[in-house]
This record gives C-alpha cells, sequence and structure tokens, in this order.
C-alpha cells in the first residue's frame, strides 16, 4: 500500500512498482487505516504530512491493529518527522527523492 | 295516821338526827321520809317504796353526810322509837320494819358499788403516783432529753399499767412529731396527727397542743372527735386516751398521750395528776434544754476566749486571776504559773511604773484611763514584743479584762515594707522605662519622670487625670484603645504599641501592663511605658523596603516567568493599593502599545490623559480650575492626587496614578522609592516581551521553511520517478537528473540552515527556561 497525499508521487511510486506489485493506493492516513484493515497489505509506503491524519498517527493506529505491519516511512523531513515515525513503528524511513532501485530494495528485504 | 302526827314524829325524830346531814340535804331528807312513811301508812307495799328510792339520793346521802349502814339503822330505830310511841303505829309496825330492810339492803349496795369505786380510784391515784414519783426519778437521774422521754413513757405503761403512751412535739409545719412512744403495737407511727384546724388535728392531740389543756376522751369508740383513729386505736384494744399539753417556756411544744384499755379511765383526781406529771416533764425538757444551751454556750465562751487569737488575762489586785492559752504562748509562762503572779512581770522593768499607774486609774476613775493603746510587753525570756491593749473593768467589780493582740510581727513587717517602699521608690523614680499607676477607670494615680519625659508633660498636668483627657491619642483610635481596655479588665490585656502625638509628632509607646487584683477583683494597672518611636520608625523603613523588594521581586518574577505584562501590572496595582491605603491606583504604560491598568477599575477615558513629566501632588479642593481628568476625579468622590512618572534610562515609560477620597497625605513616599525600579521593570518587561515575539516569529518562519522544504521535495521525487519512467534517452536522462541532483544539493543546504536555525532556536528557549528556573529556586 502506497499512501501519500501528492497525486504527482503517488502517481510515480505506482507507475515506479506498478508492474512488480499490486499497489493499493492511500491519499491520507485515514484512508490507509481504513484500507489496511481490508486489504492487510504486505508492506505499506507511507508519506508523513497529509492532511486529515498524518503518517506518525496512521502508524501508531495500523500498529494498534497489526503490530507485524511493516510500515516504511516516506519523508522530505526526514531529521524530525522521519524520527517521529520510526518512533510509530516504522521499520525505516526514505528520503524524497528517491529512485526505483531504492524502493525495491527496501520492500524486497521485508517481504522475505 | 294523820299528817300532822306525822309530822310531829318527824320533828322529834329529825331533832335527834339532822345534826348528820349537811344542812343543804336536810329538807330534802326529811321531805323523802315523810313520803316513805306517809306511803307505808297508807298501806303501800314497802318493798315497792323502796324501789322508788333513786340511788342517786341515797348516793348523796352516802357522800355528803359520811352516813354508813349502821348510821341509817341508828337513825331508823330513833324513827322506830318515836313512830312506837304512837298506837297508830302498830298496824304498820310489820310494814315498817320491811321498808326498813329494803332500805338498808338498797344503801348497802349503793354503799358497796361507792367503797368499790373508791378503792378503784385510789388504785388509779396510787399507779399515777408511782409514775409521778418513778418520773420524778428519772428526771433527776436522765441527762438527755429523748432519752428522759423514752423512759417517762416506759415508766407510764410499765409501771402505771396503761396500754399505750406516746409523746409528739408541735412542729412548725403544724405536724406532729413523734418523739417516744411505749406499749404494744406501733400505734403512733401508724396514724397521722397534726394540731391544724384540717381533720388529723381535730382530735386531742392538736386539741391539747393547741387550746394548752389536758383533753379526755372517755369512750373512743364513740367520741366524735377520735373518728380519724378510732379504726387503729380499737384494734390496739384502746378504749379512753388522755393528751396532756407539754409546755416548755411557757409556749406548748407537744403533748404527752396515754391510752388506756378501759371505757372512761381518768377521773378528775387522776387527770390532775397526770397533768402534774405532764408539768414536771415540761419543767425537765425546759431544764435539759436550758442546761444544753447554758452547756453550750459556756463551751463557746471558752472556745471564744482561747481561740479569739487575742491574749486574754483578768486582773484583780494587781494580780493575774485568769489566763487564757494565747497569753500563755504571747507569755512563754503556763497558765499555773501567771495564775496569781503581778501582771506586772510581763512588762519591762522600764514601763511598769507607768503602766501600772494607769491600771489604777482605771479602778479608780475609769473614764480616764485609755482602753486602747499600744505596749511593749517582755516574755519569760526577756524577749521585748509590742501589742495592741484593751482593757476594761468588768462591771460591779475591781477586775479588769485586758486582752493583748501580738503586733509585734506587724510592726516587723510595717518596718521591711518602709524599707521594701523606699526600694521600689528609688527603682520607680530612676527607671528609664516610663511606670504608671493607674485606677480601673483610667485615672492616673502616680508616675515617673520618664513618663512625663515621653507625653511632655508636667507631673501636676498628668496626675488624677484619665488617660483619655490627655489628647495624646488620635481620637479616631479612642475606640479601639477603649476596647484593648476593657479586654484588660478580663484579663486578656496584652503588650501593646500606642500611637501618641507629642507637640505635633508622632511616637510611639510600647505598653506592657500588668492588672492588679485584690481578691480576684481588679482594682489598679501598672503599665510599664517603652519610648519605641526610633524603634517604629526603623521598622516602618524596614517594612516599607522588604515590600519595596517584595513588589518588585514579584515583578520579576513575572518577567521570567513570561507573564504578560499587562497581567503583571494588574497584579501589581492591587498590592500598590493595598500598602499606599489610597483609594484608586493605576498605572499607564505609554507607547504605541501602550495600555492602563487599574485597581478598582477606572474608565478608559479617565486615565488617557494622565500624564507627567514631574511627579505631582494634588489637593483638588485647593484648586481653582480643574482638568477634564480632574473633574472625573472629583465625580469618582477623590479629593487627592498624585501622579508619579516612570522613567528608565531616559525614556519615560509611564505614570502612576494614586488617588484618594481623604485629603490626607497617604504613603506616596512609597511610590516615588518604588518607581524608579518599577519603570526598569517595566522596561524590561515591555523588552522581554518583544524578545519574546521575535523568537515567537523566529520559531514560526522556521516551521514554515521546514515545510516549504518538503514541499519541493515532493515534486523533485516525482519528477525524478517521471524521469526514470519516461525518459529513454539516456543523456537526456543524466542531463535532467544533473539538474535535479543540484536542487536536491541546494534544498540539502537550506536544510542544513534551517537545522542550524532550530538549534539556534532550541537554545534560545533552554536558555529562557533555565533562567526562569533558576530565579524560582532563589
Amino acid at each position: 500500500m502506497v499512501v501519500e497525499d501528492d497525486a504527482a508521487v503517488l502517481e510515480t511510486v505506482q507507475l515506479m512498482l506498478g508492474d512488480r506489485y499490486d499497489i493499493i493506493p492511500a491519499t491520507n492516513g485515514e484512508e490507509a487505516v481504513r484500507k489496511y484493515k481490508m486489504f492487510k497489505p504486505e508492506v505499506v509506503l507511507m508519506d508523513v504530512m497529509m492532511p486529515v491524519m498524518d503518517g506518525v498517527e496512521a502508524t501508531k493506529e495500523i500498529k494498534k491493529i497489526d503490530p507485524q505491519a511493516k510500515i516504511i516511512g516516506l519523508t522530505a523531513y526526514a531529521r524530525k518527522k522521519g524520527k517521529e515515525l520510526l518512533e510509530a513503528g516504522a521499520l525505516e524511513v526514505i528520503e524524497k527523492p528517491f529512485t526505483r532501485k531504492q524502493l525495491i530494495e527496501v520492500i524486497e528485504k521485508y517481504l522475505k | 295516821m294523820e299528817s300532822k302526827l306525822i309530822e310531829r314524829v318527824l320533828e322529834n325524830w329529825f331533832k335527834e338526827v339532822s345534826s348528820d346531814f349537811p344542812p343543804e340535804l336536810r329538807d330534802d331528807i326529811r321531805k323523802r321520809i315523810k313520803g316513805y312513811i306517809t306511803a307505808i301508812l297508807s298501806g303501800e307495799d314497802p318493798e315497792s317504796v323502796v324501789e322508788k328510792v333513786d340511788e342517786e339520793f341515797i348516793e348523796r346521802m352516802i357522800r355528803e353526810s359520811g352516813s354508813r349502814p349502821e348510821d341509817v339503822i341508828r337513825r331508823m330505830e330513833l324513827l322506830a322509837k318515836e313512830l312506837s310511841k304512837h298506837k297508830e303505829f302498830e298496824v304498820v309496825a310489820e310494814n315498817f320494819a320491811k321498808f326498813v330492810l329494803a332500805f338498808l339492803k338498797k344503801m348497802l349496795r349503793v354503799y358497796e358499788r361507792l367503797l368499790s369505786e373508791e378503792a378503784e380510784s385510789r388504785r388509779r391515784v396510787e399507779r399515777v403516783l408511782r409514775v409521778l414519783g418513778r418520773t420524778n426519778q428519772a428526771i433527776t437521774r436522765i441527762g438527755d432529753e429523748k432519752e428522759l422521754l423514752k423512759e417517762v413513757c416506759r415508766i407510764i405503761v410499765e409501771e402505771g399499767g396503761y396500754a399505750y403512751v406516746w409523746v409528739g412535739y408541735a412542729e412548725e409545719d403544724k405536724s406532729v412529731r413523734v418523739v417516744a412512744t411505749a406499749g404494744k403495737g406501733d400505734y403512733a407511727h401508724a396514724i397521722k396527727v397534726t394540731w391544724d384546724y384540717g381533720d388529723t388535728g381535730q382530735g386531742p392531740t392538736g386539741m391539747a397542743i393547741r387550746t394548752g389543756k389536758a383533753y379526755v376522751v372517755r369512750d373512743i369508740e364513740k367520741d366524735g372527735s377520735f373518728e380519724v383513729w378510732k379504726e387503729e386505736a380499737l384494734k390496739r384494744g384502746f378504749r379512753s386516751s388522755v393528751s396532756l399539753p407539754l409546755r416548755v417556756n411557757g409556749k406548748v411544744t407537744g403533748a404527752l398521750n396515754i391510752y388506756a384499755s378501759e371505757k372512761d379511765a381518768f377521773d378528775e383526781e387522776e387527770l390532775s395528776l397526770l397533768e402534774e406529771l405532764a408539768d414536771s416533764i415540761s419543767y425537765a425538757i425546759y431544764s435539759l434544754r436550758s442546761r444544753k444551751k447554758r452547756e453550750e454556750l459556756e463551751k463557746l465562751y471558752e472556745l471564744t476566749v482561747e481561740n479569739t487569737g487575742t491574749a486574754i488575762l483578768v486582773i484583780e489586785s494587781e494580780r493575774i486571776i485568769f489566763a487564757n492559752k494565747k497569753a500563755e504562748e504571747l507569755s512563754g509562762f503556763s497558765r499555773n504559773e501567771l495564775m496569781g503572779k503581778p501582771f506586772t512581770i510581763l512588762l519591762p522593768e522600764k514601763d511598769r511604773n507607768e503602766i501600772l499607774k494607769i491600771h489604777k486609774l482605771r479602778l479608780a476613775k475609769p473614764e480616764l484611763a485609755p482602753n486602747e493603746y499600744e505596749i511593749k510587753y517582755a516574755d519569760r525570756h526577756g524577749r521585748v514584743g509590742y501589742a495592741i491593749v484593751t482593757a476594761s473593768v468588768i462591771p460591779g467589780t475591781k477586775r479588769v479584762v485586758v486582752s493583748l493582740i501580738d503586733i509585734t510581727q506587724r510592726k516587723d513587717l510595717e518596718k521591711k515594707l518602709r524599707e521594701s517602699e523606699e526600694r521600689y521608690k528609688a527603682i520607680f523614680e530612676k527607671s528609664p522605662l516610663g511606670i504608671v499607676l493607674s485606677s480601673v477607670d483610667m485615672t492616673i494615680l502616680d508616675c515617673n519622670d520618664a513618663v512625663l519625659k515621653m507625653v511632655g508633660m508636667r507631673k501636676e498636668d498628668v496626675i488624677g487625670r484619665k488617660w483619655t483627657e490627655l489628647n495624646i491619642f488620635d481620637p479616631d483610635k479612642l475606640a479601639e484603645l477603649m476596647r484593648e481596655f476593657y479586654r484588660g479588665l478580663s484579663g486578656e490585656f496584652k503588650e501593646m504599641d500606642l500611637e501618641i502625638k507629642v507637640d505635633g509628632n508622632v511616637r510611639y509607646l510600647r505598653v506592657f501592663p500588668v492588672l492588679l487584683k485584690k481578691e480576684g477583683i481588679p482594682y489598679a494597672f501598672v503599665n510599664i511605658l517603652e519610648d519605641v518611636t526610633d524603634k517604629k520608625i526603623a521598622e516602618t523603613q524596614l517594612k516599607d523596603a522588604l515590600e519595596r523588594i517584595q513588589i518588585l521581586r514579584s515583578i520579576d518574577l513575572g518577567i521570567i516567568e513570561g507573564k504578560n505584562i499587562r497581567d503583571l501590572l494588574s497584579d501589581l496595582v492591587k498590592a500598590l493599593k493595598q500598602k499606599v491605603g489610597c483609594d484608586i491606583l493605576a498605572i499607564r504604560v505609554l507607547g504605541d502599545n501602550g495600555f492602563t491598568v487599574s485597581y478598582p477599575e477606572i474608565g478608559e477615558s479617565m486615565v488617557k490623559s494622565v500624564d507627567a513629566e514631574k511627579e505631582v501632588v494634588v489637593n483638588l479642593l485647593e484648586k481653582d480650575s480643574l482638568s477634564e481628568f480632574e473633574v472625573e476625579l472629583l465625580k469618582a468622590g477623590m479629593v487627592r492626587y498624585a501622579i508619579i512618572p516612570l522613567v528608565a534610562r531616559g525614556d519615560k515609560l509611564g505614570v502612576i496614578l494614586a488617588a484618594s477620597r481623604e485629603s490626607k497625605e497617604k504613603d506616596v513616599e512609597f511610590l516615588r522609592m518604588i518607581a524608579g525600579q518599577l519603570a526598569i521593570a517595566v522596561h524590561e518587561a515591555l523588552l522581554f516581551e518583544a524578545k519574546r515575539k521575535a523568537y515567537e516569529q523566529i520559531e514560526q518562519n522556521i516551521e514554515q521553511f521546514a515545510i516549504l522544504v518538503d514541499h519541493i521535495r515532493n515534486p523533485l521525487a516525482a519528477a525524478q520517478g517521471f524521469v526514470e519512467i519516461y525518459v529513454d534517452n539516456e543523456e537526456a536522462k543524466t542531463k535532467i537528473k544533473e539538474q535535479l541532483d543540484r536542487i536536491v544539493e541546494l534544498v540539502e543546504q537550506l536544510e542544513k540552515g534551517w537545522v542550524k536555525s532550530e538549534a539556534i532556536s532550541e537554545y534560545l528557549r533552554r536558555e529562557r527556561e533555565n533562567r526562569g528556573d533558576g530565579i524560582e529556586q532563589t
């Protein structure tokens, strides 16, 4: 599942990974929590700064539903928000901008 | 026989016998005999004639003429002899003989009855006499009233053979109290007897007590006065009773009540003896009581003389004939040693002649001799003491009774007291502390020089006047002072400071009051006064300084805590108003963001014009024309105000306004002292507030910056993705990526700057927090 409020970034990620994985998109934290309950995705790529519910809050909620959930942070605000995301339960954080290779490597690491 | 003949016969016969009868009986006897003879002669049955003779007549004849049967026989013989002289008598001789026999028989019967009655009467009299005798013996033997009455009752029953007896005393409440009883059955305690006019007071006992006369009930069963007690009495077999009054000192104090088993048991003679018995008992009671009283009185006299605390001597012919215990103690001689000795042995030798002269003068001309005087006495060891002597001649004798009150100890005490007084007087007069003695109505009785110095008055202006009349107290504070004073009377008086005015200058006196009491009742105050004016001024200054520091510290703390300057000054005006004692206190801060805080709150319009380059103190009542602001103040009831500018580092930051309803000068001095420091504090507070706002702006900027960078990275990420996906030309891909990398590099540089800014902001925040913590801990 890719959680991102910026439509261009969401589209980019879908284009980068769409040929390898089934992608569930979500545009804010609340939608992400709802969709996680429905689809139980194997990996979640989570943006931090989003409307309605931010990435830190959504990570905490998902971890409450499934403590085993594998969440990877995507952030431009890595130094401060990245830290908060890790504290909320994310496995690691990738800084924007990122390459396809970077994304695949990290996803594969947690799919094993 | 003819009547005349009978008359003649009787005439002759009566001549012989008339002297046997008392004159008042003679006619009756003669008439009766004539009647009897006539009846017999006329043929009437002699026995029926005798039948008609009433026994009362026979009884009278026996009693009043002392006739015995042999006398009657003799008289009848004489009559028969007289009758026999006449022939007519022969026919009735036999009948006459029958009459004489029948008459004699009847007379004998009466005679025997009378004899028996007399014997019974004598028996009764004898028993009463026996009772009287035994009672008199008991009276001489027994010294206790109750015991005596008990014994008398016993004697009356046991010796007198009466059924029951009790003695009752008449009580004040009209009841009759049983004091002694004898005989069977506890009758006296089973009945209720009074001596009032109620039912229980109408019986023999009540009557005897009320009337003072003996009251006899001849037949208890039938006597109406006994109705109340009849049942109880008959149950015990009592048939008659007598109640005899007991008199003590002429007053009836009770009754002796005797009960007999027979009806009509008390004849006159017996009654008279019983009255005598009651009198004896009465007299015995009186004697016993008198003796007891006398003994008590004697004991009292003895106790008085022995315990009066005064030595008492009786002197006759210059010699001691009586001395009490105290005289023994005073002289050191025993009573036996004193007896018969000249009284002068109790005097120092050199005084003896003079006292002897007074003694002789007293006997010769008592009115010229002093009755009371002070002497020196000497005891057996030659020790000399002092005594007050009171002497007087016992009326009708040559004896002098002398009492001596030993005043040696008092004299010593007086001496010590005099010495002590002198010492205290010196302390009183020389003391640097003021000492005032005042009565409970606040009148000044005495005071020392120190007091006069404190109040700036002369002694004659102070003594005899009340504290409140000295015009040294503030009239407004007098009421409180009086309250304190009255609290003091109930023992709550504590040390207090008094403010007085001497020659227009305020002085402070610390008063330590001591309430003097006699037998628990306050009668005076001793007030120790200390002039604490200098101390008080120093204290006030210190207090002001402390309050100033406290107020300034509260401003500092407020600043450090980051308190809003408006809130800070709001708290401050309240504290200042209380301290200064004015009615309105306001602080106006000038400048673009200027504002006013006041307590109580006053309209902004009123203070907007408050300003002054220099300090001003204005009494509105003394001003000819008023500004708009002053009119507003006056409308609010203020008559006086002061404005003090707040100037720090040459900048005028604001003003303090203090206004009051009274024209009296308030503590503006305090405001004056605090104004400089307050201005600096306000300056700093304003500065601090500006800094705080700047920090807030920086923090806001940093936050904005971070968001901006984030927003740049998103399109960068998208652009990089799109290049990777859509651009196939490797050269173009490389070039676009190079440009994107440059942008990323720039963003990272910006980020580094942001990190630095954030670190600075963090540092400033920490420093601000640390400063606050540090001050709070001091």
